[in-house]
């Protein structure tokens, strides 16, 4: 049944990654994609190992966690590594047939690429583990309401995304039964080709949306009756504040940035 | 052997995961043909998702269910034609309205059934008049109507297929006293005119007791008892524990008869009272002359 599908992957959880302030923990994220990229060599990513290993280890999150947000972008990895292994023709040829050359140059691209591209997403997932998808929208508005100076709609963007959230599990579970009601009604959605099965949506599609325009009406009208009128003047519920644990958590990720950027100067490999 | 009958069925939502939950437990049933039934339990207690199991939308964590004899997903290619046998009208069902037309919203089922145009506008016209939709409302959008004329023009969707079984969760939830009679009017009326059987689902015993003929109570995942209305109704102490109630009229009369008024009917409905009430001073007065 489709609402077994897992919207966002928040994990819950009490320890120092989960309590860190979002705002914080948004920030450590950019920084580590920066220490990243930052790195020029395998030295300088097995930092990157390093942090991340103790970051998720700190969390509590289960390693096969770990391994499982890595599922969606295998077909990525596996495009890039493919590129860079044909298309790069620095170093030793290692292998030529016809126009195909392989150099050593192209698999220690290759390599390079997949890890980085491996330990970006352990980064953010370990951000979307570690944050509830309403705290991190929170966090997102806070991060980016300096930019209302220039009329940027910080509120409005965090608003949107928390009821798009929040209605997600609604309209799966109202699919799920308009389904259920026209299959009872004998429409056939497993079998036919392409364009019989693409007809077969239309009854499935249209009632859904008119009941997803109506839930927004709804929900417009309820929100206009608390007197609900845009970010300006409200407090809220759940303030961030931060600790001291949060300035540790930064002055941890600093310094393994410079260390990142000393083994680019010493070691450069 | 009955239209409906199951064994041993269960069926369990989330298994193997943290958020197991048994909605239905080890249900016997046997549901004759041509009966109107009543199935009523508090929310949760796993009536949705028992008749769901009828007509094959959920397949049995274990057990069988067996349509007129048949077996469900005993072969597959067989479900199709099984569920056109077995008619289900969701809770809210005008929210399924789809098509440009009342008329041709009416006839989706119908098509799918592979039936001949003629016998498709046959059909649509008599389950038209059967739910009082005028026939001028069949060529306007199914948008325009009102609440209650979308709900009647649903489940004619569902009655245009004249299934043996017609299976309707929570017809009358959302509607007005008088919208909710209506629809309850054109169940019997429908079960008058075409004798098939009837599953209503719902939780208020006053509409149910105003309609059915027989009443199966669900607690907790679990087929508590299935008798008729007076059998049901004679347990009210049980069914009050389990969040159900007695139609306020039957406890009127129930505690009529134990001040030792003396009658033998069962009173279930308002208007049924009423008669009874009359016959009685009736009688009282003419046994005083």
């Amino acid at each position: 049944m489709i609402k077994d599908i897992t919207i966002g992957q928040f994990f819950p959880g009490k320890s120092v990654i989960h309590r860190l302030d979002p705002r914080i923990k948004l920030l450590l994220t950019v920084l580590f994609i920066v220490m990243l990229f930052l790195a020029k060599g395998f030295c300088g990513l097995g930092v990157g190992v390093i942090y991340i290993l103790l970051a998720f280890l700190l969390s509590g999150i289960p390693l096969k966690m770990m391994l499982k947000s890595l599922k969606p972008i295998v077909p990525i990895i596996i495009f890039t590594g493919i590129l860079n292994l044909f298309f790069i023709t620095q170093g030793e040829p290692l292998f030529e047939w016809k126009f195909i050359k392989i150099t050593t140059g192209g698999v220690h691209t290759m390599v390079f690429m997949a890890a980085r591209i491996i330990l970006l997403i352990f980064g953010t997932s370990l951000l979307t583990y570690t944050t509830s998808p309403i705290t991190l929208t929170d966090a997102i508005e806070r991060v980016l309401s300096p930019l209302k100076v220039i009329k940027f709609p910080a509120h409005e963007i965090a608003m949107i995304m928390s009821i798009a959230l929040r209605f997600i599990p609604t309209l799966i579970e109202e699919t799920d039964k308009i389904m259920s009601a026209q299959k009872a009604r004998g429409a056939d959605m497993e079998s036919g080709n392409i364009i019989h099965r693409a007809k077969a949506l239309i009854p499935i599609l249209i009632p859904l949306f008119v009941s997803a325009f109506r839930r927004a009406e709804e929900l417009a009208l309820a929100m206009e009756c608390r007197c609900y009128h845009g970010g300006e003047g409200r407090t809220r519920l759940k303030q961030l504040k931060t600790a001291p644990r949060d300035y540790i958590a930064l002055l941890v990720t600093l310094i393994f940035i410079a260390a990142v950027i000393l083994l680019n100067i010493f070691v450069k490999i | 052997m009955g239209i409906i009958r199951t064994e041993g069925l269960t069926y369990i939502y989330g298994e193997g995961t943290p958020f197991r939950k048994v909605a239905v437990n080890n249900v016997d049933l046997d549901i004759d043909e041509g009966e109107i039934v009543g199935i009523i339990g508090h929310t949760g207690s796993g009536k949705s998702t028992l008749i769901q199991h009828f007509n094959g939308l959920l397949r049995p964590t274990s057990g069988k269910v067996f349509i007129d004899g048949e077996e469900l997903f005993a072969d597959k290619s067989r479900l199709k034609d099984i569920r056109f046998k077995v008619g289900l009208v969701f809770q809210y069902p005008e929210y399924q309205l789809f098509e440009e037309t009342v008329y041709k919203d009416i006839a989706f089922g119908p098509k799918n059934m592979g039936l001949s145009e003629d016998e498709i506008d046959r059909r649509i016209k008599e389950t038209a008049r059967l739910v009082g939709l005028k026939p001028e409302l069949l060529d306007k959008s199914p948008f325009e109507l009102s609440g209650g004329q979308k709900r009647r023009a649903a489940i004619a969707g569902v009655m245009a297929m004249e299934p043996k079984v017609l299976i309707l969760d929570e017809p009358t939830a959302g509607l007005d006293p008088r919208g909710r009679d209506r629809i309850l009017g054109l169940i019997k009326d429908y079960h008058r005119e075409k004798g098939t059987t009837i599953l209503l689902v719902s939780h208020s015993m006053e509409d149910v007791a105003k309609t059915v003929s027989k009443i199966l109570v669900m607690n907790d995942a679990e087929v508590f008892m299935y008798s008729d209305r007076s059998s049901v109704f004679a347990h009210s102490e049980e069914l009050m524990k389990m969040g159900l109630t007695v139609p306020q009229v039957t406890r009127v009369f129930d505690r009529l008869r134990a001040m030792g008024v003396e009658f033998s009917d069962e009173v279930f409905s308002l208007d049924y009272a009423k008669d009874l009430v009359l016959r009685l001073l009736e009688e009282k007065r003419s046994g005083k002359n």
